[in-house]
């Protein structure tokens, strides 16, 4: 494998780089291009891809199956909404606050890595449904199923962003930056032990891999980032409510991964773009829109298991092997 | 006494999750698969009881029981055959099969919300206004109902895993596929049973879950506390599975009442957290490294 990519063109690592400007780039530039509700639509996908790379890290990459990513989300949407309108804080120190926070509570979550692969899997379950249930019913903080109505509008600097094309250059800003930090840590020495603690456990132990060490770490970035996606949410809505965090929107984020292909950072963008647009243009069929995403799933899985990004890299295998 | 009643009213839901748990704990022993569409199939087995109760009314619960567990294991065994056996024999990594079961859950329920509706629905049988006196507190019949399927169920699977053929050949083919195979047993058999068993099993909970609640495209989220119970009590053991959903269905109803109703699923699955970090392969759980 390893030979075969080095004797090509470029080299692996060029490779995802390459990949990075392609998606980052269109993902850019579409919205900007086409104006109006696309660019609505971009800030959606935006929000969704930071979320979803998150989660590609610690799935996809090192094998940690969560599924109560919609938490985090939840985390960071409240943490940042309510250090600013209780603590009157600027929307920078709260980002940076909900990024912490949902940071920590993935670290909270980590110390659950002691359970092996299954166990693990239903506990990160129990944490989704807990986290989504206090956000429902904590009235006195989180203001219950209604939530909070009139969002702060972005400042940064004592500049107010109300234009959403400001609104949007942000969370790509975000998202440019979270994408080339997961991509510069996946290509150094913790992507490879991710990589060996997704392929095998016990024999990435055996070869004097911490695993439980990086297990943890990779879900904690990975949680923060989260948190990071779920901080723009309730900004770009003007309302926050709970029901945007259930374990169905754990689900989505989950299927928009898998959809892009199990592992691949690129792919986890392309999930969520097409997994947020594909409802906006087929709202007549709105009410089969899970129905849907659950036979995505399942052809994911056994048709394409490397997702849709596996199928890109065998089209140009094979287009270099023809040439 | 009020203590008392919560205790029985939580036995009775225990018994209901321990029901979807078994099925899940049976599927995981044969197989290896961590069926998380379980709740569906319940949900499932509790619509096709709701349709023959449509299609002629008054049938009495048992025989609605009886069509609608042989229904849902038919439909269990057309899964295992189709969606599961392929997948297991690549040896997807659980990643992709826990995916896949999350996919067939996610095209149940939405596949029965399009069939059904998305309104919830109730059983009109008797059964479902009937009480029996405890004590002088009115119990809903139904609970003994529950509980009679439950010890009906437990001693039948004992019979089952040690007296028939078929049965002893499903515990040769879970303790070694090799060897088995070697005495001629197919090891295919194993899966298909258990997953047909499981089915079957799921839709007698989702029936009798029914006339003390009501049916609907989302009550899989019921299966998701089985699962949750059963890996409180040991992943792969039935009596752990009855055990961790008698934990959680307790904990539930005492914790309702102590603490506030709207965290109830949140106290189940904290107990969880909390048993599991104590024993992290749960109470009766095979003791792994």
């Amino acid at each position: 494998m390893r030979g075969r990519s080095r004797s090509g063109l470029m080299s692996e690592q060029g490779r995802d780089w390459a990949a990075l400007f392609a998606v980052v780039g269109a993902l850019w530039s579409i919205p900007l291009l086409l104006g109006g509700f696309s660019l609505y639509l971009g800030c959606m996908v935006a929000i969704y891809a930071i979320a979803a790379l998150g989660l590609q890290a610690m799935v996809g990459q090192a094998g940690q199956l969560s599924l109560g990513h919609a938490a985090f989300l939840g985390i960071g949407a409240y943490v940042a909404v309510l250090s600013e309108k209780l603590l009157g804080w600027p929307f920078l120190p709260a980002a940076l606050a909900a990024v912490v926070l949902s940071g920590l509570a993935g670290l909270l979550m980590a110390q659950l890595v002691r359970l092996s692969g299954i166990y693990f899997e239903v506990a990160t379950l129990g944490f989704g449904i807990i986290v989504s249930q206090v956000l429902s019913n904590w009235t006195s903080v989180t203001g219950g199923f209604s939530g909070f109505r009139g969002i702060p509008v972005i400042t940064l600097f004592g500049h107010a962003a109300n234009s959403r094309t400001a609104m949007f250059a942000m969370e790509m800003i975000a998202l440019t930056l979270a994408y080339v930090l997961l991509l510069r840590l996946s290509h150094g020495r913790a992507g490879r032990a991710f990589r060996a603690i997704g392929q095998d456990d016990v024999a990435a132990r055996s070869v004097g891999i911490a695993t439980n060490g990086y297990r943890m770490a990779v879900i904690t970035i990975g949680c923060a980032i989260g948190g990071l996606g779920g901080v723009f949410l309730p900004h770009l809505m003007r309302v926050l409510s709970p029901e945007g965090f259930s374990w169905q929107t754990s689900l989505v984020v989950l299927i928009m991964v898998t959809v892009g292909g199990l592992g691949s950072l690129p792919g986890a963008v392309v999930g969520a773009a097409i997994l947020v647009v594909g409802p906006e243009y087929l709202r007549q069929f709105a009410e089969y829109k899970m129905l849907v995403y659950g036979g995505l799933l399942i052809l994911s899985m056994t048709v394409m298991p490397r997702g849709l990004a596996g199928v890109v890299r065998q089209a140009l295998r094979r287009k270099s092997a023809a040439a | 006494m009020e203590l008392l009643l919560t205790l029985i009213s939580g036995t009775a839901i225990g018994c209901v999750y321990g029901l979807v748990a078994i099925g899940f704990s049976m599927i995981y022993r044969a197989t290896g698969l961590v069926n998380f569409a379980q709740g569906d199939i319940m949900m499932l087995g509790a619509f096709i009881g709701y349709t023959v109760l449509a299609l002629v009314p008054g049938t009495p619960l048992v025989v609605v029981l009886v069509l609608a567990s042989l229904g849902t294991g038919v439909f269990g065994l057309l899964l295992e055959r189709l969606v599961f056996r392929p997948a297991v024999r690549r040896e997807a990594s659980q990643t992709y099969l826990v995916l896949l079961t999350l996919g067939v859950g996610i095209v149940l329920s939405n596949g029965a919300r399009l069939a059904w509706g998305a309104n919830p629905v109730v059983y009109a049988v008797p059964e479902a206004h009937r009480t029996v006196d405890l004590l002088g507190y009115p119990l809903p019949v139904t609970y003994f109902y529950i509980w009679a399927a439950m010890a009906l169920l437990l001693g039948g699977l004992q019979l089952f895993f040690s007296h028939t053929w078929t049965g002893l050949a499903v515990r040769g083919v879970v303790d070694n596929k090799d060897v088995a195979r070697t005495l001629g047993i197919d090891a295919d058999l194993a899966s298909s049973i258990s997953f047909a068993m499981a089915s079957a099993i799921g839709a007698a909970a989702g029936v009798l879950y029914a006339p003390l609640f009501y049916v609907s495209f989302d009550m899989g989220g019921i299966g998701v506390k089985a699962i949750a119970a059963a890996v409180l009590g040991g992943l792969g053991s039935i009596p752990g599975a009855v055990l961790g959903s008698l934990v959680i269905g307790w904990g539930e109803a005492l914790g309702a009442t102590a603490i506030a109703p709207q965290y109830q699923d949140s106290i189940a699955f904290a107990l969880m957290i909390l048993i599991l970090l104590l024993r992290p392969t749960g109470l009766l759980g095979a003791r792994l490294r």
